[in-house]
């Protein structure tokens, strides 16, 4: 049953890009900040291809910033039915596939896991205990939150290279519950060439390939394993340099590296988009510009150690939070990191009766959705409002990201908690207790 | 955030909101209504001032004879040239007139398709005339627009503008004598009206409009800071008449307004707003007055006028279609009125329009301080946005409160139904032993607490839960979508009727009203009582509440006159709209409902419009036809100048509509 639903969940979510492609919707989207940033944009792209044609390099100027290999690769878009609208909804179908398998996966080894730690849970945390029953329908709802979700179809519609970041990273995902190290580094390392912030989810990959090594949890800093991190490390580098090596040789120069890597990093572009960046950066004197620049960028990947270090038994749940929090806290994020996280969210449905703000937070998703084409507009082309309006939203939508990731890493906590103490807590008289986060 | 953590807080709350909703929602929408319409009174507004200095320094002298004879004479000729062929404005003759002055003339020719091409294929031509003033201190970087729509006189329906073309050609021959301009000017002679307007605003700056096609410009200068249109007859008027309200809601600068206003003032120029007369002058320099009960009677008079022009979101003149290119622009119209004694001739209104010249020259960047969002209450005080925006948010938050409370009362609700089917499911008694009994139970509490955070995926046979209500949406959005697109898509599949294009939009749009209407009817049929509708009415209610006040916040931001009468009208029925088993309840709720429908609210504003009549049948009548002229001249101008009201109107307030008349229908 499950299985019929989920073919015509994707063959709909597929028709609904098709037929939405024949409206205005597409080439209004290409203009819209929050769904294409300077890094995504297929204008660009095609740009790039242009002035490779003219026999410029096309990091010479400031316009183009994808990868050489991505420029390389990109070039099959042309040979695909319907041109490039057909090779970014066969990306999309790729997507959509990888995605169930991937959830599939993550069933199995949810239920592997709480097999595995099931006598330590105390005896009244049964009615949270999961079932093959009650997670059956989690593939179903994740590939429902991709093909149905504004996100990814606006994504989809505006032919943002980020679908091909968050293609890489479900594949990544994929071979990390596969547990095939060589696949899974391989794709880390071509995300992380894609879009450099997924360089730090070698973190929870490198965590769970030591956990899959020795089973019987040997100390996270013991010799065994650092070797097991020095061996996922030594396998990720070595692609990354062999794909950066590959790019020299196709480029000819190492002029890539700053209009990619630099551009990512030193965000030279401030055009508004969703994220934390442009305002702040516009009202920067240049003499502090370095060094906040440094801080907004640590901002956004330090948090893989205090995560790594609660959750290095959860690799997965890691994995999922650092992709929310990059996506946050990159220097060019869109809707389509968000797209990405909101697919996976499913993942952990069954934290979700623990959740508390969901009213809140669903509901400021959707004003920064309504409301930040109005405000662009009117500060942009009426000129009757001005940049403060349009940055109140997208400070709105960052935070209300953060309520989502806090409150989903709470959910997770609380469900932990009462797993190993029971759903039932009572206060020392025997009245009914309440739990506290201090 | 200690109410985003702290559970007992939050539950309080949450108590508070299922018990006293209703009550705090009549509460907020009376005290946010009362409070917007108090905002007219004097002591709860501001008085206007100068935000811009560089515009202040225009308002010392003017250069100009004490008499302009050069414009009388141009003014009889002017009436004889239009007295030549009254059909036919006189193009030519302007585009002489100014050649001969040695300013840059051009012409410039567009042509307008009528929209609906399956009906007629006509193509209207047109012509505007434009001179260009080169400034002599200046690399024409920056221009001005001195803007006049050309009427012939054998268009009656508007007010004639002899009087703008003699004193344009007449201002024109003395700046150019002046060395102090800094910018160009650009006189500009619209064919049309509006179409002109628009035609030519595209064209200078090279984009593009579907149904609008105009000509490559010969001529042209820099972008364009501010535009002042002029409607004055070849008679003297009595006074000035100020036009704001432009496409989409959009309103000038405010500093633009206080400078004509000033201006139109220091020449002792009365100057109003719709033309509501003033009391005295006195409020205007701060003598306290202003705040008896006749005073506030006009002011809420002069506010509720500007509104209604504004809610329209039609452009009230050619200014209007300026904003559209973030120029600031307004129309001053001079009035003759016979009652009244005061009279300015063509001298008065030359010297203003060089005052407003002359200051705008000395602007040294655009219009940027001051505000753009306001309702004048008269032509020197203002209420601004952040005035506005509290009553307002008070009254469209009166549905949001509901809609929360009944979210929150329908996961309950869906809580308790799982509790109850889970009982049910347990043979009771067999397998109850302390432990299990007491998981049910803080099953039950935890996802009592949790009540809002039932998913769409959380209770999916349910015949309360979200399953039920996503068909109902689904229809409604569908029906919204029909609306948006009805008169386009009817006209195109049925070209054989001998009908007006007028009848036609109107009929297509009853019809799609009415199937709309049924739509409750249509979906009962599956249930077991025919006249019922089986749905989660909190949880249908409560999307609609919230999305309802999405949209109104929404087109607040644009237009918050709009949003304001939309406000006033809805939100009161549709919180308080609930299923009822009483057959007489049920029947006046719908009427209810229907009468604040858009359609019949666009009928209203029909009926508003042609409100003295003699008799009861020739009201009804005049309110139709002005009626099916409205929602004509709405879709008209959703095509030639992309205004939004319409499509606002068909594919946001309509369905969301649409979610509140299925709640009457449903089981109470």
């Amino acid at each position: 049953m499950a299985a019929a639903g989920v073919y015509l969940l994707g063959l709909f979510g597929l028709l609904l890009r098709v037929g939405l492609n024949f409206t205005h919707l597409p080439s209004w989207l290409q203009t819209q900040n929050e769904v294409v940033t300077p890094l995504t944009s297929w204008k660009r792209v095609e740009e790039g291809f242009a002035l490779q044609k003219q026999l410029i390099s096309p990091y010479s100027g400031d316009i183009f910033h994808e990868t050489p290999l991505a420029l390389q690769a990109l070039k099959i878009a042309y040979y695909f039915p319907w041109k490039v609208t057909g090779f970014f909804l066969f990306l999309d179908l790729l997507t959509m596939m990888f995605l169930y398998k991937t959830s599939v996966a993550f069933v199995r080894h949810l239920i592997q896991v709480q097999n595995e730690e099931k006598k330590k849970y105390s005896t009244k945390a049964e009615s949270i205990i999961l079932t093959t029953d009650s997670l059956a329908w989690i593939p179903t709802i994740v590939l429902a939150c991709y093909s149905l979700n504004p996100m990814s179809i606006m994504t989809t519609l505006a032919m943002s290279t980020g679908a091909i970041s968050n293609l890489t990273i479900i594949l990544t995902f994929y071979y990390l519950l596969q547990g095939n190290r060589l696949l899974c580094t391989f794709f880390l390392s071509v995300s992380a060439y894609q879009s450099l912030y997924p360089l730090i989810f070698i973190v929870p990959v490198a965590l769970y390939f030591l956990k899959l090594s020795r089973p019987s949890m040997p100390s996270l800093v013991s010799v065994q394993a650092v070797s097991s991190y020095v061996q996922t490390c030594a396998l990720f580098f070595l692609f990354s340099a062999l794909l950066i090596g590959l790019s020299f040789v196709s480029e000819g120069s190492w002029e890539f590296l700053y209009s990619t890597y630099g551009f990512i990093l030193t965000v030279p572009d401030l055009t508004p988009n969703c994220g934390v960046f442009w305002y702040f950066f516009t009202e920067m004197f240049d003499h502090f510009r370095t060094f906040f620049v440094c801080v907004f960028q640590l901002n956004a990947v330090v948090y893989a150690v205090p995560l790594a270090v609660k959750f290095s038994e959860k690799p997965f749940f890691l994995m999922f939070l650092l992709i929310f929090v990059t996506s946050i806290f990159k220097s060019y994020p869109s809707y389509a990191d968000a797209s990405l996280y909101f697919s996976l969210l499913p993942l952990w449905k069954h934290t979700f009766s623990y959740m508390r703000n969901t009213l809140v937070v669903g509901g400021m998703y959707v004003c920064c959705g309504v409301l930040a084409p109005i405000l662009y507009h009117l500060w942009i082309f009426a000129g009757s409002a001005n940049a403060n309006f349009y940055f109140a939203i997208t400070l709105t939508y960052s935070a209300a990201q953060i309520f989502l990731v806090t409150d989903l890493l709470f959910a997770y906590l609380r469900r932990e908690y009462d797993l190993y103490n029971g759903t039932e807590h009572q206060n020392k008289d025997g009245s009914k207790a309440q739990i506290i986060l201090e | 955030m200690g109410l985003l953590s702290n559970e007992k807080q939050r539950n309080r709350l949450v108590k508070f909101l299922q018990n006293h909703h209703a009550k705090l929602s009549a509460l907020m929408y009376i005290v946010g209504l009362a409070w917007f319409l108090a905002l007219a009174y004097q002591p709860f507004n501001a008085g206007t001032y100068f935000s811009e200095n560089a515009l202040l320094p225009g308002l010392v002298e003017s250069e100009l004879p004490h008499v302009l004879t050069k414009a009388f004479n141009l003014k009889d000729e002017v009436k004889a040239e239009m007295n030549k062929d009254q059909k036919v404005a006189p193009q030519s003759w302007i585009f002489e007139k100014f050649r001969a002055l040695g300013l840059d003339t051009y012409r410039h020719n567009f042509s307008v398709i009528y929209p609906f091409k399956s009906i007629s294929k006509k193509v209207v031509q047109g012509e505007n005339v434009f001179a260009i003033l080169r400034a002599r201190r200046a690399a024409s970087t920056e221009a001005l627009v001195l803007s006049v729509p050309l009427r012939p006189l054998a268009n009656k329906a508007k007010p004639q503008t002899g009087g703008g073309i003699a004193l344009a050609l007449a201002l024109a021959s003395e700046f150019k004598q002046k060395a102090y301009w800094s910018k160009d000017v650009i006189f500009l002679f619209t064919d049309y009206d509006e179409v002109g307007t628009t035609a030519w605003l595209d064209a200078y700056h090279e984009s593009k409009s579907e149904y609008i096609v105009s000509e490559h410009l010969e001529g042209r200068s820099g972008p364009i800071q501010a535009a002042i249109n002029l409607e004055l007859p070849l008679e003297k008027v009595s006074y000035y008449n100020l036009k704001l309200e432009g496409l989409n809601g959009q309103l000038p600068n405010l500093d633009l307004v206080n400078l004509v206003v000033k201006l139109c003032r220091k020449e002792r120029g009365q100057v109003t707003l719709h033309h509501t007369m003033e009391p005295k002058l006195r409020s205007y320099y701060g003598e306290g007055n202003g705040e008896s009960f006749q005073e506030y009677k006009t002011a809420l008079t002069t506010m509720m006028r500007m509104m209604w022009y504004q809610a329209s979101g039609a452009p009230s003149g050619n200014h209007g279609l300026f904003h559209r290119f973030h120029i600031e622009a307004l129309t001053l119209e001079g009035v003759k009125d016979k009652k009244s004694t005061r009279i300015h001739d063509l001298t008065a209104s030359a010297r203003i329009i060089e005052g407003v010249f002359r200051s705008l020259n000395n602007l040294m960047e655009r219009f940027h301080q001051s505000f753009f969002f306001y309702i004048l209450p008269s032509t020197n005080r203002y209420v601004s946005i952040g005035m506005y925006m509290p009553p307002f948010g008070l009254m469209a938050a009166a549905g949001l409160i509901t809609g929360i409370a009944l979210w929150l009362i329908s996961g309950d609700e869906a809580a308790a139904n799982a509790v109850e089917k889970e009982k049910e499911a347990d043979p009771a008694g067999t397998s109850l032993d302390g432990s299990e009994k007491s998981k049910t139970k803080a099953d039950a509490d935890k996802s009592e607490q949790d009540a809002e955070e039932e998913d769409d995926e959380m209770d999916p046979i349910s015949t309360t839960g979200i399953l039920t209500v996503i068909p109902v949406i689904l229809v409604c959005l569908l029906l919204g979508w029909l609306a948006y697109q009805g008169p386009e898509l009817l006209t195109r599949i049925m070209p054989k009727f001998r009908i007006h294009t007028e009848d036609m939009v109107l009929y297509s749009m009853l019809a799609i009203y009415t199937a709309a209407l049924m739509y409750p009817k249509l979906m009962t049929r599956k249930s077991g009582n025919p006249n019922r509708l089986i749905v989660d009415w909190r949880l249908l209610k409560s999307i609609g509440l919230i999305s309802q006040s999405l949209a109104l916040a929404s087109i607040s931001l644009t237009n918050i006159s709009q949003a304001f009468f939309l406000t006033a009208f809805m939100v009161p029925v549709t919180t308080f709209v609930r299923p009822s088993s009483y057959r007489f309840l049920r029947w006046v709720q719908m009427f209810a409902l229907v009468l604040v429908s858009p359609l019949m609210l666009m009928f209203l504003v029909g009926f508003i419009t042609v409100w003295p009549q003699p008799d009861v049948f020739s009201l009804f009548l005049e309110a139709f036809n002005s009626t099916k002229e409205l929602i004509f001249l709405s879709v008209m101008d959703n095509y030639l100048f992309n205004a939004w009201t319409e499509s606002v109107i068909t594919a946001i307030v309509f369905p969301i509509w649409l979610f509140f008349w299925a709640i009457p229908w449903a089981e109470p």
